[in-house]
C-alpha cells in the first residue's frame, strides 16, 4: 500500500472510534427541589394606653381628656393632706409574637423625693407608694411574678394590663402641729415598664 | 496540571470560606441581639396642704350693757365668721377664757354659749357648747369645717340667776374664744 492509503485508512478508523465513543461518555442524572421558604421575625412591643389619677376614690384627671401637661399641672395643684390616697391607674398594650419566645416585665415605679430635698422632714414620713398589677378584665394575658425577682413578671400572652399605683399619706394618730410637712414639694419620678425577651421560661 | 489546579481550587475554596466567615463574625453584634420594648411615664410632682383657719370678727362680739341676773345676750346681728382657709376638713372645738373666774367677779357667772351654723345667729338653732373654763375645751365638738367652708359662730353670754348681789359694779372682766380645727380625714 502506499503511505497516502495507510495513511486514510487510519484517519477513517480513528473518526469511527471517536464517533462510536459519544455515548459512551454520558452519565445519569436526576432533579428535584422544594419551594423556597420565607421565615417572619417576632415581636415585642409595649404602649401606654388610658390612665387616671383619682384621689380618695375621686377622679382628679385623666388621660383621655387631658394631655400628659395638663395632667400634671392638675395634679399639682392639689393640696394633699395626711389621711390622702391618690391612686394612679394606667393601662398598656402588651403584644408579643414568637415561636418559642419568652418574655419577662420590669416593673420600675417612680421613686419619691422632696423638691427641694428636705433630710429633717424626709417623704417617708410623710407618702408611700405602692402598686398592683394584673391584667384587665377580660384580658387572657397572663401575669406570674417571679419569685426570685422582684418586680419582674412572666408575661404569657398579649392583651392589656393595668398598674395601679397608690401614693398613700396615713393618718396619723398624734397632731403635728409643726407645720414640717406642710405646703412640701413632692416629686414623684418617671415610672418605666420594660417588656424583654428572654431565653427560657421564669428568668 | 491537575495537582496544580487542585492547590489552586482549594486555596480559592479556603479563601471563600473564610470571607463567609468575616462576613459572619461583622455581623454577629446584631445577631446576637433580644426583642425588648419599653414605655415610661412623665413622673408628677405633688404638693401637700395645710390646715388653716381663719376667724372675721364680728361687731356684735360682746354686750353692750351692763348684765344683770337672767340677762341673755347673743351676738346675733353681726356675729364672728370663722372659714377653713386650709386644705384639710377640719373638726372644731372652742375653749372659751376669761380673764377671772373669781366668785366675786362676773366671770365667776356668766355662762358662755356657743354655737357654729351657717343659718343666722338670731335663729338661735341650738347651743354646741356650753362653760366657762380657764383650761378645759368646751365639748362636744362635733362640727367639722370643710375646706372652703364658712360658719358664723353665735355667742350667747347669761349671767345666771343666781348671781349674787356681791358683784355689782365688779370690775370688767375680759373674755376670749379660742376656736381650734382639728384635720380628719376627708
Amino acid at each position: 500500500m502506499q503511505k497516502i492509503t495507510k495513511g486514510t485508512l487510519a484517519l477513517g478508523a480513528g473518526l469511527l472510534l471517536t464517533i462510536g465513543g459519544v455515548g459512551s461518555l454520558a452519565f445519569w442524572q436526576d432533579q428535584t427541589s422544594t419551594g423556597a421558604t420565607t421565615f417572619t421575625t417576632g415581636n415585642l412591643s409595649i404602649e401606654t394606653g388610658a390612665g387616671n389619677w383619682k384621689l380618695n376614690t375621686v377622679l382628679v384627671t385623666d388621660s383621655t381628656s387631658s394631655p400628659t401637661q395638663q395632667q400634671q399641672t392638675a395634679l399639682k395643684a392639689l393640696r394633699i393632706v395626711p389621711g390622702d390616697s391618690l391612686a394612679w391607674t394606667q393601662e398598656y398594650e402588651v403584644e408579643q409574637t414568637g415561636t418559642g419566645l419568652y418574655v419577662a416585665l420590669d416593673v420600675a415605679i417612680g421613686g419619691l423625693t422632696a423638691n427641694p430635698a428636705n433630710p429633717s422632714t424626709p417623704v417617708s414620713s410623710m407618702l408611700a407608694a405602692s402598686y398592683t398589677i394584673a391584667p384587665k378584665a377580660g384580658q387572657t394575658i397572663t401575669l406570674t411574678e417571679i419569685p426570685t425577682n422582684s418586680g419582674t413578671y412572666r408575661v404569657v400572652g398579649s392583651g392589656t394590663i393595668t398598674v395601679t399605683t397608690t401614693l398613700a399619706w396615713p393618718f396619723g394618730t398624734t397632731a403635728d402641729t409643726s407645720g414640717a410637712t406642710e405646703s412640701k414639694l413632692i416629686d414623684f419620678a418617671d415610672t418605666t415598664l420594660t417588656l424583654r425577651q428572654v431565653a427560657a421560661p421564669g428568668l | 496540571m491537575n495537582r496544580t489546579m487542585t492547590k489552586r481550587s482549594t486555596g480559592w475554596l479556603c479563601a471563600l470560606l473564610a470571607g463567609v466567615a468575616a462576613v459572619g463574625i461583622v455581623s454577629v453584634p446584631t445577631s446576637l441581639a433580644f426583642l425588648q420594648s419599653s414605655e415610661q411615664r412623665t413622673g408628677v410632682t405633688l404638693t401637700s396642704g395645710t390646715p388653716d383657719l381663719s376667724i372675721t370678727v364680728g361687731s356684735g362680739g360682746a354686750p353692750k350693757v351692763a348684765p344683770t341676773p337672767g340677762f341673755v345676750f347673743i351676738n346675733g346681728a353681726q356675729p364672728d365668721r370663722i372659714t377653713n382657709t386650709g386644705d384639710a376638713p377640719l373638726r372644731l372645738s372652742v375653749l372659751p377664757t376669761a380673764s377671772t373666774t373669781a366668785t366675786d367677779t362676773i366671770g365667776g357667772w356668766l355662762l358662755l354659749n356657743v354655737s357654729a351654723t351657717a343659718g343666722s345667729c338670731l335663729e338661735w338653732d341650738g347651743t354646741l357648747w356650753t362653760g366657762m373654763t380657764t383650761s378645759n375645751t368646751v365639748t362636744p365638738d362635733t362640727v367639722i369645717l370643710q375646706p372652703g367652708a364658712t360658719l358664723n359662730l353665735c355667742i350667747g353670754y347669761t349671767l345666771q340667776n343666781d348671781a349674787p348681789t356681791s358683784i355689782q359694779n365688779s370690775a370688767p372682766t375680759s373674755f376670749s374664744i379660742t376656736v381650734t380645727g382639728t384635720q380628719v380625714p376627708r
